[in-house]
């Protein structure tokens, strides 16, 4: 009797022990709502010592982003369960310095951005080309409103978001943490992503993912040319980056 | 006991613990909310602003410029769950640093001074209008509902926007949230449906650039070698500037006029143009000259002082001068008194001329642009008739010329 009363509770605790380990995410219909559900090895979300906290997982058979046209999902167990979006701009203080007809004035300035539980985002730039207010008038530096190469001598303003050779500037988007696995789908938009080829029509869309993503890093790459009838003194101009996430 | 009873047991309790495993299973799930249902999620929600920037940056002062973050509009696009029609009587956007739980409000943001620009459900009017509620409104939360006792109707899978303008944005680079709740009555109290946006103040791309002030103003009288062509660089005129009016030995006659020309050839990048000019005093000698034209053109009259000059608005008799296309886009415009050199300087001639030297240190206009100059070269074409009276002698006069931009 009591070698059967054994025999029952260690059954029970193995039931117990094999039971599935069950976490939050977020998987939504209109109709119905999973919070946070995990079947795997299992892992600590917030893992802390006296200096620092981590989060670990442990045995996970699928990581990253999923979907279809009718549903997303991350998989893993170092998922977030909150809507986000994070972006940043750097290095946005550019000085063309003194143009010439002779060559191309380039620089860069970058944005990252990383958007979870979405449906993806969309990148704008807004603001004029750099333009001349030292007059009555304003007159702006011609922004190329179709891809085109930089031609020194042209007057020109364009950006990209690509590795260029001519002029040898500028970086392909940046998946962090690595390309392959692909945690993060941010890109360069169409006109904006070819290599040595220039645009800007304000409020153009520049970049773009179409799920949700980890963080991509872009760098904006920035021509300038002016031609002997661009007028002399100072031009200035801002861009604003603005972040669309459809959630 | 048989065996088979003692294995029949043995596979009830087996049985019963996996019966208990699923029981503990499905009761996991549901603490964790499998199969919950609860108010309905906004579906292909977004806000979009007119600026990213912080409210601190004015930028071009202009209401809803992309530049200016103190007055900003925020409009609201999502679409209502399918389902049934709803009863939907005011909308609450909160703006929070935190996506969900504590609500800390975005600093510097100010959503007091909101002013509801539209509300439309699937491109039109709702049933029922919504105001602003200013009791609901404040720096982080704007309320907007039907007046009291209306009731408005949402069918579902409704694409709704909602737009705000003069929103001060929050004043620090972060990632703001907002939660947007639907209520079935105005009273904000009973909420049906909800879903969150966001956006982030980021700080701007400032980009300058400067292009130095450029111009080149040349004249000569030389054309030993001709005039030199115009060329990319704008190639400028050398040589004297030294005219000598009349016959072989620069003798004037009362039968005749006689003539001689200059160059002048100007380039410039001033923004706001450049006025070619010039000063000076007619022929002179000691206490006597030769009446200057004035500065109305006039045609030759052989046999009367006048000392003058006019350009070559088109057929100038030299090469790499421009003949043509004054006015036009980076191009000089000709002023009228002094375009008419082309043509006879018999008496009463075709050509034309004048100088003006009434007050000789005061420069006057002979060419205008008013934007840039890409490269313009005229052809200055002088005459001098004198009379039976002009007093024998040697006469001289400096003519300067002068290029005045305007950047």
């Amino acid at each position: 009797m009591y070698s059967r009363v054994l025999r029952a509770g260690m059954m029970l605790a193995l039931a117990i022990l094999i039971l599935p380990v069950i976490a939050h995410a977020q998987y939504t219909s209109p109709s119905y709502e999973i919070n946070e559900i995990f079947i795997g090895g299992g892992g600590e979300l917030e893992a802390c010592s006296s200096s620092f906290c981590s989060r670990q997982s442990i045995g996970e058979t699928a990581v990253g982003a999923t979907g279809s046209g009718n549903f997303s999902a991350q998989a893993g167990f170092n998922t977030t369960d909150v809507e986000v979006l994070a972006v940043s701009v750097s290095n946005g203080n550019i000085d063309l310095g003194v143009l010439n007809t002779s060559g191309t004035a380039a620089a860069s300035a970058n944005f990252s951005i990383k958007n979870y539980l979405t449906n993806g985002y969309v990148v704008k730039i807004y603001g004029d080309a750099p333009t001349n207010r030292t007059g009555p008038g304003t007159i702006a530096l011609t922004a190329l409103n179709s891809p085109s190469v930089s031609q020194a001598g042209t007057e020109q303003f364009g950006i990209n978001l690509v590795a260029n050779a001519t002029p040898g500037i500028g970086v392909n988007p940046q998946q962090i943490p690595n390309d392959s696995p692909a945690f993060s789908y941010g890109q360069a938009a169409a006109g904006y992503n070819t290599a040595d080829y220039f645009k800007y029509v304000n409020g153009d869309t520049v970049a773009l993912s179409n799920s949700s993503t980890g963080q991509t890093d872009f760098t904006v790459s920035i021509i300038a040319n002016i031609a002997s009838s661009t007028r002399g003194g100072q031009y200035r101009t801002t861009l604003v980056v603005l972040v669309i996430s459809t959630f | 006991m048989s065996d088979y009873a003692i294995s029949l047991k043995r596979s009830s309790l087996l049985l019963a613990a996996l019966a208990f495993t699923a029981v503990l299973t499905i009761a996991n799930l549901n603490v964790f909310g499998v199969g919950k249902v609860e108010a309905g999620q906004f579906q292909s929600r977004k806000v979009v602003l007119s600026s990213s920037l912080a409210g601190t940056e004015t930028g071009d002062n202009v209401a809803g410029s992309a530049t200016n973050g103190s007055a900003a509009v925020h409009t609201f696009t999502f679409t209502t769950p399918t389902g049934s029609s709803t009863t939907i009587d005011a909308f609450e956007f909160t703006y929070c640093l935190e996506a969900i739980g504590t609500c800390t409000a975005p600093p510097g943001l100010n959503a007091d001074t909101a002013v509801l620009v539209s509300a439309t459900d699937d491109g039109g009017a709702f049933t029922t209008v919504f105001a602003l509620d200013a009791t609901q409104t404040t720096v982080s939360r704007i309320g907007i509902d039907v007046n009291a006792g209306a009731t408005n109707t949402i069918t579902a899978a409704s694409v709704i926007v909602i737009q705000f303008s003069t929103i001060v944005n929050p004043s620090i680079n972060d990632d703001i949230y907002v939660r947007m709740v639907s209520y079935s009555v105005e009273n904000y109290t009973s909420a049906v449906d909800d879903g969150t946006v966001a956006f982030s103040i980021v700080t701007p791309i400032n980009i300058t650039a400067r292009v130095k002030e450029t111009l080149g103003f040349s004249t000569t009288a030389d054309t030993a070698g001709g005039v030199p062509a115009e060329t990319s660089a704008c190639v400028p005129l050398t040589g004297s500037g030294a005219i000598a009016l009349g016959d072989a030995n620069n003798t004037l006659s009362i039968a005749q006029a006689y003539d001689d020309t200059s160059y002048f050839r100007v380039y410039t990048n001033a923004a706001n143009g450049i006025a070619v000019q010039y000063a000076g005093i007619t022929l002179t000698k000691g206490t006597d000259d030769i009446n200057a034209i004035g500065g109305t053109a006039a045609s030759s009259t052989v046999g009367s002082e006048q000392f003058g000059f006019g350009i070559y608005a088109a057929n100038p008799p030299t090469a790499n001068v421009d003949n043509g296309g004054w006015g036009a886009a980076g191009r000089l415009t000709l002023n009228a008194q002094y375009d008419g050199g082309e043509g006879t300087i018999t008496n009463g001639g075709t050509a034309t001329f004048a100088y003006d030297s009434a007050a000789p240190n005061t420069p006057k206009s002979i060419a205008t642009a008013g934007s840039y100059v890409t490269c313009d070269t005229a052809e200055v074409r002088y005459i001098a008739n004198i009379s039976p009276l002009t007093p024998a002698g040697t006469y001289r006069t400096t003519v300067v010329y002068y290029a005045v931009p305007t950047y």
